[in-house]
C-alpha cells in the first residue's frame, strides 16, 4: 500500500495551468523529492496534495484512500503531515503550546474529544529522542518568538513527526539554515524514512536532493519533465536543460 | 464619603458588564480574527430574550427558559458566523467582514424590536430587593451579575489561556491553512467560538435586564466595550477585564463633575491612553520578534 | 463563481432582512398588508378612499388630507398613529366627511433621527393637495424643518411641546400646552406639597434645559429655590445609578423635579429612586402617568409620586368610554391599551377637521385660518382653544400615583399661557 499516491492532477488558475498532469507515488519509507524553477508548480502540487487548492483533475490517495474531495484538515487525520517555507507557528504562546498543537493526531483520536482536552499520550514521552536527532535544546516554557528561524524550521518538523504521520510534506527544509543546522534537518528526514513515513521534498539545494531523495519528479511549467532516480534525473537532458544547467 | 462608595460600587459592576462584552470582543478577535461590532446588539438580544421568556411568554420554568435561551444563543451564534464570517474568509477586502457585523446589528436589533416589544420593559430580578450595608445599598440582582460575570470571565481566561481548546481556537483564527494542516477544522472550530461568545454575552443580557431595562439602548455598552478593551491593552483578555472595570470607574466618578458629558469624559480618556501609551495598560503579550 | 454567487446571494439575504425589518410591528397584525412604504400605504388608503367615495357619491368636494410623517411607523408611536388617525377618518368619512370632501390620510415614515424626519417633512409638504401634517414629538426636529414650514405654509400639528416652535414658525401648532405651562404647574405642585428647594432632574435637550429653567425661575418667583439642575443624556446612558445618587446626595433639597420620557430614563430613575430609598417628594411631568409605566416599573416604585398628567387616563368620563370604545372596537386597533399618545394624535385630527369645518375649506389656507377660531371644543385628552403661543390645550390634571398603582387625576386645572 503506497502512502500517496498522485494521478494526474492539474489546476488552472484564470486560464493559466499551473500545475498539469502530475503523477508520482511515494512508498512508505520513501523520500521523493519534487523539484523544477521558480514558478514550476511545486508549492502548488503541495497545496494540492493537502487539499488546501481543490484540484480540477486527477485524483489523490492517501493510503490507498481517494481524498480528492476531503477537505485539509480530513487530510491532516487521515496521517498527512506538512511543513511550510516559514514556519507557522501559534504567536503569543509557548513552545509546548504549540507542540502540543496537531499531536492529538497521534492518537487518531475524533476532533471533539481532543478539542475538550483528551490526550492519549504525552508527546514529551517521545519528542526528547526527536529533539536530540534535531540537535535541538528549547525551553519549553519561553514564547515561541524567542527562539531563532533555524530552531523554528526543526522545531516545524518535529511537530510534524510527533502527529505520527504516514505522510509528511516538506516545503524548502534547508532554506535560511547553516550547514549544520541543514544536517540536522537531514537526519530528521532520514529517522521519518526509517519509522516509515513517506517524505515528499521540495528544494533547491541540488546536493540536498541528489543525496537524500530515493526518487525525484521534476516539474517545469507545472507539468513532470522528468521522473527517476537522482542519477536518472541529473543526466536527463530536458532537466538540465530547463533546471539543472552544464557543468 | 458613602457616597464615594457607592460610586465606586457602581463603577465596579458596570464596569465587569464592560468587561465582559470587552472579553467577547476579544475571543471573537483572536479566535476568529474579526472585530465584532453587533456586540452591544448580541446583549441587548438577551435582555429582549429574557422579557419574552419570563413576561411576554410567561413561562414558569427557569431550567426550560435557560435550555431555550441556549439553543437560541447557539442558532444565532451559527448564523451570525455562517452569515458575517464564512462567507468573508478570503475576502480580498478585510474591512468586509466588520461592515457586516454592523449590518448584522441593525438585524438583531430590528428583529428584536419587530417580534418582541418596541417599548422598553422591565423585568423582573432573580430576586427583587436590596441589602444596605452602612450608607449604601446594594440590590441583590448585582450579587448574580458580579457572580456570573465573575464566573464567565475566569472561565473565559482559563479556556483561552490553559486549555487545549483555547489554544485550537487561536490557531484557528491565526493561520488557517496550517490549522487546517493541523488537523483543526477551522470553520466548524471558530462556529464553536462564535456559539460561545453570543451566549456569554447574551447570558449577560438576560441579567442585566432587570438592572438597566429591556431596550434597544443596551448596545450602547458596546462602544464602552471598545473603550475598554483600548485602554485596558488591546489584544490582551486581562486587559480587556481591567480595562473595563477602570471604564466603569470613570464613568462613575464622572458624575462628580459633569452628568450629561460621561461619553466624552470616558472617550476623552481614550484619547489620551491612545496618544500617550497606545499598548494600553497590560500590553498584548506578543514580544518584539527578532531582527 | 461558486464564491461570487454565494456573495450575493448573502447580500441579498441581508438587505430582505433590513427591509423586513422596515415594515410595520408585527403587533399590528395587519396581516399580509404590513408595509411603511408610503406609496403602499397611500395606495391603500386610496383604494379605501376610492372605495368611501363609491358608497357616498355626496363626497365629491375638495378632500381634506393629511399626513403623518412623526416617527418611524415600524415604532410603535408610529404604528399607532396609522391605526388611530385611519380609524378616525373612517368615523368621520361615514359620518359625511368635512364640507364635502372626504378625509384623506398619508403616512410617511419619519425614521429615527433628525435627518431622517427632515427628509420626511420635505415630503409631507409636498404631497399634492396636503391640507395639514401631523409631525414629531422631538422638538429640536421641529426647530431643525421651521424654514421648510414657513416657506410651504402649510399647518403642522407636533406633538412636542417647546415653546420656541412657535417663535420658529407660525405654521407649527401643538394639541398639548407648552414646556413654560406645565414647568410652572409642576413647580406650583411642590410648593404645595411643601417643597421649597428641590433638585432639577431632566434630558438635555433644548426642552428638558428649558423646563428646568422655567421651573427654576418659578420657584425663586414664590420666593423659593431649585438645589441643582442635573441634566442627563437619555440618548446614550443606560445606568442612571451615579447620577441618580448625585441627584439624591445634592445638599439641602428636599425634593425632585423630575423631567424625563417613560422610557429607560424614567423607568431606570423612578426604579432607582424607590432602591434607594429616597424619600422626599418626586413630581414628574406627564410622561410617567400612565398605566402602562406604573405596570413596568412596579406600584411600589411609583406610589406616591406627584405630577400632572395631560389625559385623564383612569378618569371614567363620557370621552375616555368613547374613544376606548371606538378603538377596541375596531378591528385595524391592535393594541391591548389605549394610551395618551392615542388620544392626543385623534384630538389633533379633531382639532384639523374642527379648523377646517370653523373655516369652511379643506385647504391648508382654510385650516390655518380655522384654527385661529377654535374655542372651547371638547377632544379627548381635554378642551381645546387657541392660544398665542399655538397651543390648544385649556386644562391639564393633577396626578397622583396611588398605593395600589392607580392614577388619580383631579379635576382640570387651567392651564395658564
Amino acid at each position: 500500500m503506497s502512502c500517496l499516491r498522485v494521478e494526474e492532477i492539474g489546476i488552472t488558475f484564470g486560464g493559466l495551468a499551473a500545475v498539469s498532469d502530475v503523477s508520482f507515488t511515494v512508498e512508505p519509507g520513501e523520500i521523493m523529492g519534487l523539484i523544477g524553477p521558480n514558478g514550476a508548480g511545486k508549492t502548488t502540487t503541495l497545496n494540492l496534495i493537502s487539499g488546501l487548492y481543490e484540484a480540477d483533475r486527477g485524483r489523490v490517495y492517501l493510503n490507498d484512500q481517494d481524498v480528492t474531495k476531503k477537505t485539509a484538515y480530513e487530510r491532516a487525520r487521515l496521517g498527512l503531515g506538512r511543513t511550510f517555507q516559514t514556519p507557522h507557528m501559534l504567536t503569543r504562546s509557548t513552545v509546548s503550546d504549540n507542540m502540543k498543537l496537531g499531536t492529538d493526531l497521534a492518537d487518531q483520536m475524533g476532533f471533539l474529544k481532543s478539542f475538550l482536552g483528551f490526550k492519549g499520550h504525552n508527546f514529551l514521552d517521545e519528542v526528547d529522542g526527536l529533539m536530540e536527532i534535531a540537535d535541538l535544546k528549547v525551553d519549553w516554557k519561553a514564547d515561541i518568538s524567542s527562539l531563532a528561524y533555524g530552531q523554528l524550521k526543526r522545531l516545524e518538523i518535529v511537530r510534524g513527526l510527533l502527529a505520527h504521520p504516514k505522510t509528511l510534506l516538506i516545503d524548502e527544509p534547508a532554506a535560511g539554515l547553516n550547514a549544520k543546522e541543514l544536517e540536522k534537518s537531514v537526519a530528521l528526514m532520514r529517522h521519518a524514512a526509517r519509522e516509515g513515513v513517506g517524505i515528499v521534498l521540495i528544494e533547491h539545494k541540488m546536493d540536498m536532493i541528489m543525496n537524500v531523495c530515493d526518487h525525484i519528479v521534476v516539474l517545469n511549467f507545472g507539468k513532470m519533465i522528468a521522473h527517476g532516480t537522482p542519477d536518472e534525473v541529473s543526466a536527463d537532458e530536458a532537466v538540465i536543460e530547463a533546471y539543472l544547467g552544464r557543468k | 464619603m458613602a457616597l464615594f462608595f457607592q460610586q465606586t460600587l457602581t463603577g465596579v459592576s458596570v464596569g465587569l458588564v464592560y468587561a465582559t462584552v470587552a472579553m467577547g470582543l476579544m475571543l471573537l478577535l483572536r479566535a476568529a480574527g474579526v472585530m465584532n461590532f453587533a456586540q452591544g446588539n448580541l446583549l441587548a438580544m438577551g435582555a429582549y430574550l429574557s422579557f419574552l421568556f419570563m413576561e411576554k411568554l410567561q413561562l414558569s420554568s427557569g431550567l426550560l427558559m435557560v435550555i431555550l435561551a441556549l439553543a437560541v444563543f447557539v442558532a444565532v451564534g451559527c448564523v451570525f458566523c455562517s452569515v458575517c464570517f464564512l462567507p468573508f474568509k478570503h475576502a480580498k477586502w478585510p474591512q468586509a467582514m466588520m461592515i457586516c457585523t454592523i449590518g448584522a446589528g441593525t438585524v438583531i436589533q430590528e428583529c428584536c424590536l419587530l417580534f418582541i416589544t418596541a417599548e422598553t420593559r422591565s423585568v423582573r430580578p432573580i430576586l427583587a430587593g436590596s441589602l444596605s450595608v452602612g450608607g449604601f445599598v446594594i440590590p441583590y440582582q448585582y450579587f448574580f451579575i458580579f457572580g456570573a460575570m465573575l464566573f464567565m470571565m475566569t472561565g473565559l481566561f482559563f479556556l483561552f489561556e490553559k486549555m487545549y481548546c483555547g489554544r485550537v481556537m487561536s490557531a484557528a483564527a491565526q493561520n488557517k491553512y496550517a490549522a487546517d494542516l493541523l488537523g483543526i477544522p477551522t470553520n466548524l472550530t471558530t462556529m464553536v467560538t462564535f456559539c460561545i461568545v453570543v451566549c456569554m454575552v447574551g447570558f449577560s443580557g438576560w441579567l442585566l435586564a432587570p438592572v438597566y431595562r429591556v431596550s434597544a439602548s443596551l448596545s450602547n455598552f458596546q462602544a464602552r466595550a471598545f473603550a475598554s478593551v483600548v485602554i485596558g491593552g488591546f489584544g490582551s483578555l486581562k486587559g480587556a477585564i481591567i480595562g473595563g472595570i477602570l471604564v466603569g470607574l470613570i464613568e462613575a466618578y464622572s458624575t462628580y463633575f459633569t452628568t450629561t458629558y460621561k461619553d466624552v469624559v470616558v472617550f476623552g480618556c481614550l484619547l489620551l491612553v491612545l496618544a500617550f501609551c497606545p499598548q494600553g495598560i497590560i500590553p498584548s503579550g506578543t514580544k518584539k520578534e527578532k531582527a | 463563481m461558486k464564491k461570487r454567487f454565494l456573495a450575493v446571494s448573502v447580500s441579498l439575504m441581508l438587505a430582505l432582512g433590513l427591509t423586513g425589518c422596515g415594515q410595520g410591528a408585527k403587533d399590528s397584525g395587519q396581516g399580509g398588508n404590513d408595509s411603511t412604504q408610503a406609496t403602499t400605504d397611500q395606495a391603500q388608503t386610496e383604494a379605501a378612499g376610492s372605495q368611501e367615495q363609491t358608497e357616498k357619491a355626496e363626497l365629491n368636494g375638495a378632500p381634506l388630507k393629511i399626513v403623518y410623517c412623526g416617527t418611524s411607523l415600524s415604532q410603535e408611536n408610529g404604528d399607532r398613529a396609522k391605526q388611530v388617525l385611519e380609524i378616525a377618518a373612517k368615523e368621520c368619512n361615514a359620518a359625511g366627511g368635512v364640507n364635502g370632501g372626504e378625509v384623506v390620510i398619508e403616512l410617511i415614515d419619519g425614521g429615527n433621527d433628525q435627518q431622517a424626519y427632515i427628509d420626511a417633512v420635505l415630503k409631507a409638504l409636498e404631497v399634492e393637495g396636503v391640507s395639514a401634517v401631523i409631525g414629531t414629538f422631538y422638538s429640536q426636529y421641529a426647530l431643525a424643518c421651521a424654514d421648510y414650514v414657513n416657506e410651504a405654509q402649510i399647518p403642522v400639528f407636533n406633538v412636542a411641546t417647546n415653546f420656541e416652535m412657535a417663535n420658529a414658525s407660525d405654521y407649527y401648532f401643538t394639541n398639548r400646552c407648552v414646556d413654560t405651562a406645565f414647568s410652572n404647574t409642576m413647580a406650583q405642585i411642590a410648593i404645595d406639597n411643601g417643597v421649597k428647594n428641590p433638585v432639577t432632574l431632566f434630558y438635555n435637550t433644548s426642552n428638558g434645559y428649558n423646563d428646568s429653567a422655567f421651573m427654576k425661575a418659578y420657584m425663586e418667583d414664590k420666593g423659593f429655590s431649585v438645589a441643582e439642575e442635573i441634566a442627563f443624556d437619555n440618548t446614550t446612558t443606560t445606568d442612571y445609578t451615579s447620577i441618580v445618587m448625585q441627584a439624591m446626595n445634592v445638599a439641602d433639597s428636599d425634593g425632585i423635579l423630575l423631567h424625563a420620557t417613560a422610557n429607560t430614563d424614567g423607568q431606570s430613575i423612578i426604579a432607582l429612586l424607590h432602591q434607594y430609598g429616597y424619600a422626599h417628594p418626586i413630581i414628574s411631568n406627564s410622561n410617567l402617568f400612565s398605566d402602562s409605566f406604573v405596570k413596568n416599573v412596579g406600584v411600589d416604585a411609583c406610589a406616591g409620586m406627584i405630577g400632572f398628567a395631560e389625559y385623564t387616563t383612569t378618569q371614567e368620563n363620557e370621552a375616555n368610554k368613547a374613544f376606548q370604545e371606538l378603538m377596541f372596537n375596531n378591528s385595524s386597533f391592535s393594541y391591548d391599551t389605549v394610551s395618551w399618545i392615542d388620544a392626543s394624535f385623534y384630538d389633533d385630527f379633531s382639532l384639523i377637521v374642527e379648523a377646517a369645518r370653523l373655516a369652511g375649506g379643506n385647504d391648508k389656507d382654510s385650516i390655518l385660518d380655522g384654527l385661529t377660531k377654535i374655542k372651547g371644543y371638547d377632544g379627548i385628552m381635554t378642551s381645546y382653544s387657541y392660544h398665542e403661543d399655538h397651543s390648544y390645550a385649556d386644562y391639564i390634571y393633577l396626578a397622583v400615583v396611588q398605593e395600589d398603582g392607580t392614577i388619580e387625576v383631579s379635576d382640570a386645572v387651567e392651564v395658564t399661557h
